[in-house]
């Protein structure tokens, strides 16, 4: 009996071995934190694998602030869009676009956040959410399960707020450390539509960053990937610095 | 100063090190009137100069050569109804003709477009020389302003550089003061535009006053008066969809009491699956009444001295992404004076990563006197590669 009893108890302790007493918000909150540091500026460079096959890059610098609250990005190459700009504060809520040929600056309701961001596969939606989370989704721990033989949370993000555009995301948590690697997005009608894969995850001062980041479009059988040419941490911004003064610079 | 700053542009350039970038654009047109075609094109060279000597200091220019081709010497009464063609005293005054040609030509042609010094302080920026000047939130029309006039079918295009001094002094957290003056031969005739914008919110709010002349070229007449405008500005959403609205009052002629009034009102909408849907409708005293459009009418809006030949018309615009090379869109323009209107469906296609190619027909409907009633249709191919 006390053979059986110790079994028993070696075979829960097994499943559960690991599994850190912790909730669904606790996990988010965790995410967001280690997602959105205070400021960071850095060059992007953005690969668009187009349905035809033919790759399209552009290279933006970006600025955050404010942990993700907000955001500017400049672009760099290709010439077609060069020096122009765009601006989101409010964690995307408010979006300026400035386009350089024409001096004109151009605000965008919230529903553009919709819109694909350069023809990519992120919405704008999707550069600038950040602690926009918290309130729009309410998360709800599904249990674990590895992913890439890396053990994950299942954290599932359902949607509370008509202002999104994804019914519910379902983000794949490293239980080591709380950072996301994976992130399946389901549209308004439930369809499972794209896929954020976190990858190259390095230390930058301290902070975890993933250096690369593909969206898989699942509908559309596109790709885009995202790569850090270079970030720091180390960086404060101006009173001022997101505003649209700034965006015409 | 012309010179000076000539002078310095180039000199602090070519110290600086630029950035040498641009565009080739290649356009071909064809229109179908009542009875006759035509058709004309260009081949453009954009060539673009930007440098910061220093943190503060961008000094940026624009080179730009056109070269048209098809027939470049068109006769402005082709484009209009027989019945508005004027009646002119004849060479030997001894009766009257009815006048048959007015010549206009598509003349090639190599000038700067942009030439300007910004420079950035932490309680100002200060822009010198001709530079982008698109004050108003409107997507078709702009009442505010007092600088450019649209081209209707194609309202996104690049407008010419305006010389000017512009200064902005960031009053507080979303307040900005700017103060444009765009000098001419006395004070007088010197344009004069202050503008105030301000945001709370989802909302982007300006008020604006500018003095200018106000010039209307009729066939035997200029006239040119003193122009004040009043404007306000507003740019936001309203229950998700998103508004703008831009008011302008003039006052031609200092000592007239009445006020004419020019205005804008919009919304725009995207749905989750990117479908864009834009409308405007647009209001100028300043147009001719229902009726009452005469042949000066058309010389004063073919001049771009008033940005609509009759008060009233709707705007409205459909954009889609079809995959992620290909846009499609359409957008119709109504009359609503003499309900004559265009509808221009339009493509885009990326071909590859920085050339553009996009075709645009139009279709005109109404009766032979109406603004889009004496044209038939047209076509656009526009070719566009960045370098």
């Amino acid at each position: 009996m006390k053979r059986l009893l110790l079994f028993c108890l070696i075979i829960i302790t097994s499943l559960t071995a690991g599994d850190p007493d912790v909730s669904g918000p606790e996990i988010l909150n965790k995410i967001i934190n280690l997602m959105n540091p205070e400021n960071a500026r850095g060059v992007m460079e953005q690969t668009i694998v187009t349905t035809s096959g033919d790759k399209r890059t552009f290279k933006y610098e970006t600025y955050m602030g404010n942990r993700g609250e907000s955001s500017l990005m400049r672009y760099l190459e290709p010439s077609r869009v060069k020096g122009n700009a765009l601006l989101m504060i409010d964690f995307s809520d408010n979006i300026w676009m400035y386009n350089r040929r024409t001096g004109r600056v151009r605000k965008l309701a919230s529903h553009a956040k919709k819109q694909k961001f350069e023809g990519s596969d992120f919405t704008y939606e999707d550069m600038g959410s950040g602690d926009s989370w918290k309130t729009d989704f309410k998360p709800i721990l599904k249990g674990t399960q590895k992913i890439n033989k890396v053990r994950c949370f299942k954290l599932e993000l359902q949607t509370k707020s008509e202002d999104v555009s994804y019914s519910k995301m379902i983000c794949w948590v490293r239980v080591g450390d709380f950072f996301p690697i994976q992130i399946d997005y389901y549209d308004e009608k439930n369809v499972f539509t794209k896929t954020l894969f976190l990858q190259d995850i390095r230390t930058i001062e301290g902070i975890l960053t993933p250096m690369k980041m593909v969206m898989r479009n699942n509908l559309d059988r596109t790709e885009t990937v995202m790569k850090y040419v270079n970030i720091t941490y180390d960086v404060e911004f101006d009173k001022g610095f997101f505003s649209e003064r700034n965006l015409k610079k | 100063m012309k010179r000076l700053l000539f002078l310095l542009i180039i000199s602090a350039s070519l110290l600086a090190g630029p950035d040498w970038f641009g565009y080739y654009e290649g356009e071909y047109d064809f229109g179908k009137l009542q009875d006759k075609s035509m058709y004309f094109g260009y081949n453009k060279l954009r060539l673009d100069m930007d440098t910061s000597p220093s943190e503060n200091i961008r000094i940026s220019a624009d080179l730009i050569y056109k070269e048209y081709n098809g027939q470049t010497n068109l006769n402005f009464l082709d484009f209009l109804d027989p019945g508005f063609r004027p009646v002119v005293p004849n060479s030997d005054m001894s009766g009257w003709d009815t006048l048959s040609y007015i010549p206009y030509a598509l003349s090639d042609s190599l000038f700067i477009d942009n030439m300007f010094l910004e420079f950035h302080h932490k309680l100002f920026d200060l822009t010198l020389g001709k530079q982008q000047i698109s004050p108003g939130v409107g997507y078709a029309w702009n009442p505010t302003d007092i600088f450019n006039i649209k081209d209707i079918m194609d309202p996104t295009y690049e407008n010419t550089g305006i010389s000017a001094i512009k200064l902005g002094i960031p009053l507080a957290e979303r307040i900005i003061l700017t103060g444009i003056l765009q000098p001419k031969q006395s004070w007088d005739e010197t344009v004069q535009y202050y503008q105030i914008k301000t945001g709370f919110g989802r909302y982007d709010l300006s008020v604006l006053y500018s003095r200018s002349q106000y010039r209307q070229s009729g066939l035997f007449t200029t006239t040119i008066q003193s122009h004040n405008l009043y404007g306000f500005n507003l740019e936001g959403e309203l229950f998700g969809l998103g508004i703008r609205s831009e008011v302008a009052a003039h006052r031609l002629d200092y000592n007239s009491d009445n006020l004419q009034y020019e205005y804008i009102i919009g919304g725009d909408y995207t749905f989750a699956n990117s479908l864009f849907l834009l409308t405007e409708f647009y209001h100028s005293d300043l147009g001719a009444k229902t009726d009452q459009t005469v042949f000066d009418d058309y010389m004063v809006y073919f001049a771009g001295e008033r940005k609509s030949l009759n008060q009233n018309y709707l705007f409205a615009l459909a954009m889609y992404p079809l995959g992620d090379l290909l846009d499609i869109s359409a957008f119709g323009i109504i009359n609503l004076n003499d309900k004559s209107a265009v509808i221009a469906p339009q493509l885009m296609y990326r071909i590859f990563q920085d050339v553009e190619l996009a075709f645009m027909g139009s279709l005109f409907i109404g009766e032979d006197p109406d603004e889009f009633g004496f044209q038939e249709y047209g076509a656009r191919v526009r070719l566009r590669a960045y370098f």
